[in-house]
């Protein structure tokens, strides 16, 4: 599969180019038309998108810390607690963006421009990792089909369709309540020796990770996310592998960053793509990254790493039609990538993960204002670490599948594919829309659901206002800690979280 | 490349992108970024800009299509002055001009929208040429070339307008 994803994404690339190159040298008219070329214009835009929003979680999750086996009636959570990163308060935030675009059409006909979406927030975004740019990439287009070159998401994320892309006000479960909410935790800070990064490379618990938007990995900042989304593999020293001292040095490095979701972190690294014209409704995407640490100016491909991925193939194939006053859009989409991620020990690789693969299948039906979605994806076992040849090492779990925290010892349990579907359904009545949308993911056992439904209202053009309302609810892979203490039980198994949050905002387009 | 109607130039949105496209813009026309630098010449005839008006207005009936009307306004006037026009027949006639540097060569284009529909069968283009020869100007045959990209270019902007609305 791999070898045909190559030879079908060169092809194409090769044929696109060509194309491109045909319409550049295209000379076979007699005048130079003024009024088809155009010169290039500049243009400017952008959005600031301001929101409020209150989530009600698991009364454990609405404090400083979870509770731990110190806590007294004077001091109900003690010290040394797990610290939850949003304990429920009222919190503001604030998305802008700047656009600069250039488009331009050749005396031939070819299009061509550059699009750059600047980030102009005060803080860094808790999804898009320390950077001052979302997109930057050069386009053209011919009759043959669009290139992009650059910064900017791939084929199967741009083409996919699913309850997600018809989700109103906020999102709904694109996932912007899930900067509001905590992910589930072990209570116990002597069960996770945060500050401790030998602990954490040998001895610490994993904690539970869910698949937590419908995306595909790389939309999802490489892998699944969990309270901690530091991957403890980080070829700091940049000689291909992860040796005893690359950990150290890589935790302090990461350290902090633990409580950003950074789903966007690699969905923008540097790559080509390809888009097919829509040809009787059906139309053909494909990307090629050469690496998920390629950003911007920057070549570098070792060093400080979340999830590399090298050699990702995006891509999608879509069909659009109207029949009568139903219009259909179906599309199925994938990627594939190379896992670059091996631990050595003693010269003998101990850790390696699984290369990426993964599939969505979407389809949308249109029946004049209304819109009924839904999608499927599976992650199968992508870019799960293995111990031996066909086990995947996850939570710390003993041979039996159960917690084993006194033990903590690196064992392994096989999983089903990771997977998650979406189901929604949005309606349009003049200058209001509504949307219901549906999320469930399970991922190495851990399931995750989230329903949202969301209004907004367009006050005037390029003002919008709206509200949503989102409950979800996370079921941890709970272990079952038969060797467990009562005290242990208490405070080492896992807090699942569920709740809701509500979220309401304006968003300024201009 | 002739136009087909089954073959659309239409490219994936960001997802993203699409929930602020829905917001609209705040401060031009047809939803699109202000202009910073460059750009096609405006339309500067100020009957032409009052019939392009009349397109947006629901008071004005018209028997033929609004967006085929605005569009062929929109694209001849950029190309060369037009000497007459009326909505009523669907008539679009231009004076002799030059499209490029070639001085030696002029062109006179005539426009007929007599459809309500957006298509090609709405649309008649006619373009006459001349090539100045010892001083005079004399008649000479088109390659076409220049009929189909001002087709093509019409309907596309119409479209355009069509998905506007």
């Amino acid at each position: 599969m791999k070898k045909i994803n190559k030879y079908i994404t060169t092809a194409l690339f090769l044929g696109a180019s060509v194309a491109s190159a045909f319409a550049q040298a295209d000379s076979n008219h007699s005048y130079r038309m003024k009024g088809v070329s155009k010169k290039p214009v500049v243009t400017i835009g952008g959005f600031s998108d301001f929101k409020g929003a209150k989530a009600k979680q698991e009364s454990h999750f609405e404090n400083n810390f979870l509770p731990n086996i110190s806590k007294t009636s004077a001091d109900p959570y003690g010290d040394g607690g797990v610290a939850n990163k949003n304990n429920g308060d009222i919190a503001f935030g604030n998305d802008t963006e700047v656009h600069v675009k250039v488009n331009g059409i050749s005396d031939l006909g070819l299009k061509y421009g550059a699009v750059i979406e600047l980030e102009a927030n005060s803080t860094n975004d808790s999804w898009n990792s320390d950077v001052n740019a979302d997109k930057a990439y050069i386009f053209t287009e011919s009759w043959a089909g669009k290139l992009e070159f650059g910064n900017n998401i791939g084929a199967a994320q741009k083409m996919k369709v699913g309850a997600e892309t018809i989700a109103r006000a906020a999102g709904g479960i694109n996932g912007e309540y899930l900067n509001y909410i905590n992910l589930p935790m072990i209570a116990h800070a002597d069960y996770y020796t945060q500050n401790d990064a030998t602990s954490l490379a040998e001895t610490g618990f994993k904690v539970p990770r869910f698949i937590l938007i419908p995306q595909h990995p790389t939309g999802h900042g490489g892998y699944a996310k969990g309270y901690d989304n530091y991957m403890f593999e980080c070829d700091y020293n940049g000689n291909n592998a992860i040796d005893t001292g690359d950990e150290t040095t890589c935790y302090n490095a990461r350290h902090g960053k633990n409580f950003k979701l950074d789903f966007e972190e690699i969905e923008d690294a540097t790559k080509v793509s390809y888009y097919s014209p829509r040809v009787w409704g059906l139309q053909f995407g494909a990307s090629y990254t050469p690496d998920t640490a390629n950003h911007g100016t920057s070549g570098e491909t070792k060093g400080i790493d979340n999830m590399s991925i090298k050699e990702v193939y995006d891509w999608g194939l879509g069909y659009t039609n109207a029949f009568g006053n139903v219009g259909l859009s179906v599309t199925v989409t994938g990627q594939e990538g190379e896992s670059q991620h091996y631990r050595y020990t003693g010269g003998v690789a101990t850790k390696t993960r699984e290369d990426l693969s993964s599939m969505e299948y979407g389809i949308n039906l249109t029946y004049f204002g209304l819109t009924l979605a839904g999608s499927y994806g599976d992650w199968g076992n992508s870019l799960q670490e293995k111990r031996n040849v066909n086990n995947i090492y996850s939570f710390n779990y003993n041979t039996s599948g159960e917690m084993d925290p006194a033990a903590l010892t690196d064992s392994y349990k096989s999983f089903d594919d990771a997977t998650y579907n979406t189901l929604g359904l949005s309606y349009e009545f003049g200058p209001y829309a509504f949307s219901g949308t549906y999320f469930k993911s399970e991922f190495q056992d851990n399931e995750f659901s989230a329903f949202s439904l969301g209004v907004d209202y367009q006050i005037s053009k390029g003002l919008m206002s709206y509200a949503e309302i989102t409950s979800f609810e996370f079921d941890s892979n709970q272990p079952r800690g038969t060797e467990l203490t009562t005290a242990q039980e208490n405070e080492g198994v896992i807090k699942d979280n569920e709740g809701y949050v509500g979220l309401v905002g304006i968003l300024l387009n201009f | 490349m002739p136009e087909n109607e089954n073959i659309v130039h239409e490219y994936p949105e960001n997802p993203k992108t699409k929930r602020k496209t829905r917001a609209g813009k705040l401060f031009t026309e047809n939803d699109k970024d202000i202009v910073v630098f460059g750009g096609e010449k405006k339309i500067q005839n100020e009957k032409v800009q009052q019939e392009i008006a009349k397109t947006q207005s629901s008071e004005a009936s018209f028997y033929i299509s609004r967006e085929l009307w605005r569009s062929s306004l929109e694209v001849i006037s950029s190309m060369m002055p037009i000497s007459l026009m009326d909505s009523n027949s669907g008539l679009i006639v231009t004076d002799w001009g030059t499209l490029n540097q070639n001085q030696n060569r002029r062109y006179k284009l005539n426009v007929l929208v007599k459809g309500k529909d957006v298509s090609e069968d709405s649309l008649v283009v006619s373009v006459f040429e001349q090539k100045l020869h010892l001083e005079k100007w004399e008649n000479t045959n088109t390659d076409g070339s220049l009929k189909k990209d001002i087709t093509s270019k019409i309907l596309r902007r119409a479209k355009e307008l069509q998905r506007v609305q």
